[in-house]
């Protein structure tokens, strides 16, 4: 089998030993890094997506499966540029100020986390401030935000607000999601979307980064 | 005369006693070893005084067992809840089993045939009178979003309408905040009278979920202790997921379950030894295929009684989300999985089982589904009762003087004096004619019925009002934390 094949495969097989020996084979055989992630770490995450949506992979064989491709980009990371680098794009999660929910923020950042994002998780009860200095520091081009009860949904706005007065609103896309979330209510506070669940938040986030 | 028989009280367990304590000890063995992490300075404070180590920098907390232990002896093993007027509605110890709502958000409008995000007061008190008319609902506690109010002031504005729209007790506390804790206390302390009959005569109970695994986040860890110092009720509900925020298997979540829930315990009787609490849980058999929380999947249920069985084992009363149905709508998985959740609930004794109109994970209130429950509950309470042996002999009809082949019993006088008392007779939803009369009268689904149902209560029911003065009382309350918002009129009443 052509080893970017066997990369591919592998990912699938979620052997991330074998995946870090392959790409180390790879580059010295002098395979292009970039050409590397495009053909063979690429292609096999997104046939574990496609398998999970299928109901054939579940959600920890998908993030065995990303842990695989983590260990692959540790050796890549130094030698790839920057545009490389940023595969899906870096997203700042967190539920909101007051809320004590993350069973649902838990699952979108391990789904994000399998799709190619960089994600920081900021946990719960994250004030606005938080939000912003870490989409700031870490130049996101998402910010993602939970809320269950439906007494701090609104803080959603405070985030958004905060955004703004930091001048980064333009810069990052906000998605909410959660019991206290809905598509109305994504467009009355002027957030760019809302996921119902959390495949939908998935496809939410890469249909900003596509745009 | 026959020897004196009692009534069995059906039950069954899950867990033999080795195997529960076998899960105490090793949730002992988590609190010392592994400790919990509490992102709350009081929490922290009473931790560290009540003899637990404390590593400030990391916020977190090694409880051992002799704390753990000690709190366990200050629980109350009983808890009763008084209604509106003051009288005793539910008594939460041993095998009794109750009936209550939770939960919600969105609405399943029935008209629309979707699921309806702008949830309004009026969704809210619809709701509420159905629940109060419902005679095997046994308390309030379940909420839509409240689009028509802000946001700030959904929780007391909520637990104002509970309070004016029906005279069952209910399952919530108003609010997180201290500001709107003591909002939603004046409220309760406007029906009691005083704070001392508030503390003496709980009207309301509310859930305190620890975060998965080993945390307590700043804000739950406060609400905690003030539900504490006040004496409500405190519903302890850790909820690991099994395999994502807690271990894979069901015998590894227990443990986690307990470690969460006894910390809890010692934070709450540090904050005020005697604080009522419920054992409580909702593990949940995490979907592995769809990123989602089934409440219904078997599993769930085994675990749900599962963590009650510890909690008896404690004596502590108990309390569930058993029954909260994972379909979207008031179908055939929703009734059969709010059949056989809430039965197997009853069978497990736990005292107040918590589920009525909730569909999606808890997140959707049907009210059909609320007519629905209603039966099931109505069965479920039969069931719990057992068998009565009734009547010395037992077959008196078979001793009577004259009896013939082919003599029926529909006149006698043990007909006549059983005939209410041993059986439970559904209303409406439930379909017993025969299948000629049910083509006549429209060849309906228990769905289609309910929703008739829904709408006859609704034109019919009148809840008992609320004294005049009291009434005037709490609207000012809620209107002057409302106008802080800049509203000055609420939508209702």
């Amino acid at each position: 089998m052509d080893l970017l094949e066997s990369i591919k495969e592998s990912i699938i097989d979620m052997d991330r030993e074998k995946v870090v020996e392959l790409t180390r084979k790879a580059l010295d055989e002098g395979i292009k890094p970039k050409k590397l992630v495009d053909e063979g770490l690429t292609p096999g995450m997104d046939v574990v997506g496609q398998e999970y949506e299928k109901g054939i992979k579940f959600i920890p064989e998908m993030f065995m499966s990303a842990e695989a491709l983590r260990g692959a980009m540790e050796l890549l990371r130094p030698i790839l540029t920057k545009s490389e680098l940023s595969r899906a794009g870096k997203v700042i999660m967190g539920t909101v100020e007051g809320d004590i929910h993350d069973i649902g923020l838990q699952i979108v950042s391990m789904m994000l986390e399998g799709a190619g994002f960089e994600v920081y998780d900021l946990g719960v009860d994250v004030p606005a401030e938080k939000f912003v200095e870490k989409a700031k520091q870490e130049k996101a081009d998402i910010v993602g935000m939970s809320a269950f009860l439906t007494t701090t949904g609104l803080r959603f706005s405070d985030v958004i607000e905060a955004l703004q007065e930091a001048g980064i609103r333009e810069k990052v896309k906000v998605m909410i999601g959660g019991a206290a979330a809905s598509g109305k209510y994504a467009e009355t506070i002027g957030a760019d979307g809302y996921g119902a669940n959390a495949s939908a938040a998935v496809r939410l986030a890469k249909s900003f980064i596509s745009k | 005369m026959a020897k004196e028989i009692n009534t069995k009280r059906p039950l069954v367990s899950l867990l033999s006693t080795e195997f529960i304590e076998r899960v105490i000890e090793e949730a002992k063995d988590v609190l010392e070893k592994t400790g919990v992490w509490v992102e709350n300075e009081e929490g922290l404070e009473l931790l560290s005084n009540g003899g637990a180590q404390v590593d400030r920098g990391k916020k977190q907390a090694f409880i051992p067992r002799r704390l753990v232990e000690e709190s366990l002896k200050s629980v109350p093993s009983s808890i009763v809840i008084y209604d509106r007027n003051g009288n005793p509605h539910m008594n939460w110890e041993g095998n009794n089993s109750y009936f209550g709502a939770v939960g919600g958000g969105k609405v399943w409008d029935s008209d629309l045939g979707q699921l309806r995000e702008s949830t309004t007061a009026e969704d809210q008190i619809n709701c509420i009178k159905l629940i109060d008319a419902l005679d095997n609902i046994d308390g309030q506690g379940a909420s839509v979003l409240l689009t028509d109010v802000p946001m700030e002031i959904r929780g007391y504005y909520r637990l104002y309408l509970y309070l004016r729209y029906s005279t069952k007790p209910f399952f919530g506390g108003g609010a997180r905040t201290k500001e709107g804790f003591q909002v939603a206390k004046d409220l309760l302390v406007t029906i009691r009278g005083s704070e001392k009959a508030l503390r003496d005569k709980p009207l309301n109970w509310s859930s305190i979920c620890p975060v998965a695994p080993l945390k307590w986040g700043d804000l739950i860890c406060g609400s905690l202790i003030r539900y504490a110092q006040n004496g409500i009720p405190v519903v302890m509900t850790p909820l690991p997921l099994t395999g994502a925020t807690g271990p894979i298997t069901i015998g590894g979540s227990l443990v986690q379950h307990t470690a969460e829930g006894l910390s809890g315990v010692v934070i709450s009787q540090l904050a005020n030894r005697g604080a009522p609490i419920l054992w409580a849980g909702s593990p949940i058999a995490f979907d592995m295929r769809w990123g989602t929380t089934p409440f219904s999947a078997i599993e769930s249920i085994m675990m749900g009684m599962a963590c009650c069985e510890v909690g008896k084992y404690f004596g502590l009363a108990t309390r569930t989300y058993i029954g909260c149905s994972d379909a979207k709508r008031p179908d055939s998985q929703a009734a059969l999985e709010t059949g056989i959740g809430t039965v197997l609930a009853v069978l497990a004794g736990i005292n107040i089982i918590t589920n009525a109109g909730q569909l999606n994970f808890e997140t959707v209130l049907s009210l059909e589904k609320l007519v629905i429950d209603n039966e099931i509950y109505g069965m479920a309470r039969r069931l719990a009762q057992g068998i009565t042996p009734r009547g010395e002999p037992l077959a008196e009809e078979l001793f009577t003087e004259g009896l013939y082949e082919g003599k029926h019993f529909l006149l006698s006088p043990a007909t006549m004096k059983w005939l209410r008392q041993e059986y439970f007779y559904p209303g409406p939803v439930i379909s017993r004619e025969d299948g000629q009369v049910w083509m006549e009268k429209g060849s309906t689904t228990a769905e289609q019925r309910a929703k008739e149902e829904v709408k006859r209560i609704l034109a019919t029911h009148e809840p008992e009002p609320l004294d005049k003065d009291i009434d005037r009382e709490l609207l000012r309350i809620v209107t002057k934390e409302a106008e802080k918002y800049g509203i000055s009129k609420l939508p209702l009443p």
